[in-house]
């Protein structure tokens, strides 16, 4: 496409769109109105003053769009630039060749664009309604603009299911709860798990599968066959057993904490026989030791925190492996020797030398593994194992929805909101690491 | 005292074909501020044996012996991992044939250089720095303060070679192993590489063991010559004795095989018949003698050893046919 065109004896080309400025906030623009436009659709109540600044917006970005378009004939001559010429590292490069991917870009943009409205939802409920964590203090039924869409935990009996409209976006589940609340805290849950199995995940999977491959003999004997039976094991029943634990621990813990905090009082004021009574009365006599160590260990680490973990630790299998296999060909190569021969350690070789290598997979894979966690702990928060109400996921919502609707009753706004959002996520993720994979290799380099 | 003194030193491995003798029994004795040039073809054992000497032959499948390896009088192999690494880039350095693939691609050229001085003299990052910089204009890179922020990708291969060398001079070794340092070069920034290596050599009185199989570099280059066959050392001579009368019919067919500019271009290009045997099953006499067109009967059954010959003790061969035509009893 780029032919050189004669205007004015000054060789001319056209720029792809990429390389137009502002190209991106365009593209995004476009985009976030499309989006906007199918969650303005199914609003009955919308007044036609929004349509109109729909329109008017879809309009901009038409004007703004062909007003580009006249600005893709550039000189063939780079502008000679007065700064100096620098060298691009690997990683420059590959920034470059990503900003060139449209479709990567776009979706890097949708996902800051989700997770900003997510955490600012948290802000936003935590700032109107400070002790929203306590299970206790659900009911505020505060009418304010804030409170109305931003307050995930806000009850309204009389507004069950209701559908999208004007005061409530995207419609409201059995307890009048708002679901566009619900989604953007849902959101929260979601990528906060995305994160953190994704760092447990690099940090063990990488580190072992380096030291494996790198170490080589015996030891990559035994780590990868360690591997080889977690891998066996079915992993959703591995993170079922410890999430029936986890809930057990709680369950035990809820119980009993009434009664071991007036068994403790009783103690401090030194009626023992008072506090003995207590214990025999709730037969607990024999295990308070077990209840109070389940008490303490639901006060200080939460469930959903647990899930990360249990869901970090299973996803780590195939990084480990991917990472083994690029050590295994690395530790070949003739950098690694000259590494030795200057007398660097073992552990300096791997962590300094062969990790910085092990860029391009590993951020490939991350991307690949974020929809994966994602979508485990839908199917948890689906079985009823993962997070606990009042709290929510995207997973969870999906899963609670589709248990109210049937053919009597449609309330499609239960599953549809939070499906469009897991959804509009997941595509992003895959487009960045197809982006990211295709830039990070440097067969690519043109 | 030599700097470096080999005996008798043998790696095997231990491979599915069976034992690979790929040094067997060698012996250097390498003085300080001396060159001294290990030349052979391929597979010939000159690369193992300085790998065995720098510790780098995985233990298993390698299996090393040897009666002493003696470097500044101390015994190499009474030493302990720990101790041979932190020798590794401090007192003795190695330069790799191919400067595109020794180079970490991911690090900046300030991170690969610093890192011994990081490692063995526990500097600090400002004061390691300096030390490049200087080492990088003695090296010849122009402009070092700009370019120490650049990945190996934006230098050219001599210049990356000269990276290299800064990187093995960093600690002043005083041993430096070049592995054919010169091969993955053309020859005009080979020339360039060699005297850089030749001013660098009387600037700090480095002793070089190189490693070639370039005899009109070797002969340009070195001081004393080691001449590898098979994992053996043939004949050892003074540089201008070897290339005046070489005693070894293989070095003297070396010898004959190099092109040279006055020959007739109709005349026919000599080589040595045959391949270099396998190394898991060398023949019960001479390595050479299937090639050699010297052998006699003795050659087939017994193999000769690395005996000094006219008196002069750095003159030895291992051969029992003398190429002067006197066959030794």
């Amino acid at each position: 496409m780029n032919i050189p065109i004669q205007t004015d004896d000054v060789p001319m080309r056209k720029r792809p769109w990429g390389e137009v400025p502002f190209a991106f906030l365009v593209n995004l623009s476009w985009f976030m109105s499309f989006i906007v436009g199918i969650i303005l659709i199914p609003i009955h109540d919308l007044p036609i003053t929004a349509w109109i600044a729909w329109g008017l917006w879809f309009a901009i970005n038409l004007s703004v769009t062909l007003f580009l378009q006249t600005k893709r004939m550039v000189p063939l001559e780079a502008p000679v630039s007065k700064k100096e010429i620098q060298g691009t590292s690997l990683f420059k490069d590959a920034i470059n060749r990503l900003k060139q991917n449209q479709l990567a870009t776009l979706s890097a943009g949708v996902l800051i664009l989700m997770m900003i409205c997510c955490f600012g939802q948290s802000i936003i409920a935590k700032a109107i309604h400070p002790d929203i964590d306590d299970p206790k203090s659900i009911v505020a039924l505060e009418n304010s603009f804030l409170s109305i869409h931003f307050d995930h935990t806000r009850l309204n009996k009389e507004e069950s299911f209701s559908p999208p409209s004007t005061r409530h976006w995207f419609g409201t589940d059995f307890a009048g709860r708002d679901i566009f609340a619900r989604t953007l805290y849902g959101g929260t849950i979601s990528f906060l798990v995305a994160l953190v199995a994704t760092i447990v995940s690099l940090i063990i999977g990488v580190s072992w599968g380096a030291i494996s491959g790198y170490t080589g003999g015996k030891t990559d004997h035994y780590m990868m066959r360690f591997v080889d039976v977690l891998y066996g094991l079915p992993f959703m029943f591995l993170i079922i057993l410890i999430m029936t634990l986890v809930n057990g621990v709680h369950t035990t813990a809820s119980q009993n904490r009434d009664i071991v905090t007036q068994y403790e009082d009783f103690l401090a004021e030194g009626k023992t026989e008072e506090a003995d009574k207590v214990l025999q009365e709730n037969e607990l006599t024999t295990n308070l030791g077990t209840v109070k160590a389940a008490i303490w260990l639901d006060n200080n680490i939460s469930p959903v925190f647990v899930m990360f973990i249990a869901i970090g630790l299973v996803s780590w299998l195939t990084m480990a492996r991917i990472t083994r296999g690029q050590v295994l060909s690395l530790k070949q190569r003739e950098f690694i020797t000259a590494a030795k021969t200057i007398g660097a350690g073992n552990m300096r070789i791997i962590f300094l030398h062969i990790v910085p290598n092990l860029l391009g997979p590993v951020i490939i894979y991350t991307t690949l593994t974020i929809p994966t966690v994602m979508l485990t702990e839908s199917f948890l928060s689906f079985l009823g194992l993962g997070i606990s109400e009042p709290q929510c996921s995207w997973g969870s919502l999906a899963s609670a929805g589709w248990k109210e609707i049937n053919v009597i009753k449609p309330y499609w706004w239960l599953v549809a909101y939070p499906t469009l959002a897991m959804f509009l996520t997941l595509f992003s993720l895959n487009f960045i690491g197809d982006g990211l994979r295709d830039a990070l290799d440097p067969k690519m380099k043109r | 005292m030599a700097l470096l003194e080999v005996q008798n030193l043998k790696t095997h491995f231990h491979t599915q074909d069976g034992l690979v003798r790929a040094v067997d029994g060698v012996s250097l004795n390498v003085e300080a501020g001396k060159t001294v040039g290990i030349v052979g073809e391929s597979g010939s054992g000159k690369s193992v044996t300085n790998m065995t000497i720098l510790g780098l032959v995985p233990t298993p499948p390698g299996i090393i012996d040897a009666d002493a390896i003696l470097f500044e009088g101390q015994d190499l192999r009474s030493l302990s991992k720990e101790q041979l690494r932190k020798l590794r880039g401090n007192r003795i350095a190695m330069v790799f044939q191919d400067p595109m693939t020794s180079l970490n691609p991911f690090l900046t050229i300030e991170d690969q250089l610093t890192e011994p001085l990081l490692i063995h003299k526990g500097q600090n990052m400002d004061q390691a720095r300096q030390r490049v910089l200087q080492l990088l204009k003695e090296v010849g890179i122009p402009d070092p303060q700009s370019r120490l922020k650049d990945y190996p990708h934006q230098f050219s291969g001599g210049m990356r070679q000269r990276v290299m060398m800064a990187m093995a001079l960093v600690c002043e070794p005083s041993l430096l192993i070049c592995d054919e340092p010169t091969t993955a070069l053309d020859v005009t920034i080979q020339a360039q590489i060699l005297e850089l290596l030749k001013r660098i050599q009387k600037e700090h009185g480095t002793t070089i063991i190189f490693i070639t199989h370039d005899l009109g570099v070797a002969a340009g280059f070195c001081d004393e010559i080691y001449v590898m066959y098979a994992g053996r050392i043939v004949e050892h001579a003074q540089t201008d004795e070897l290339f005046k009368t070489p005693l070894h019919p293989y070095t003297a067919s070396l010898l004959k095989s190099v092109p040279r500019l006055d020959q007739e271009a109709s005349e026919a290009f000599v080589t040595i018949q045959g391949s270099p045997p396998d190394l898991t099953a060398l023949p019960a006499g001479c390595s050479f003698q299937p090639r050699c067109d010297h052998a006699i009967s003795r050659c087939e059954t017994e193999r000769p050893t690395l005996e000094e010959r006219e008196g002069n003790h750095s003159r030895q061969c291992s051969c029992f046919v003398d190429l002067r035509g006197e066959v030794k009893s």
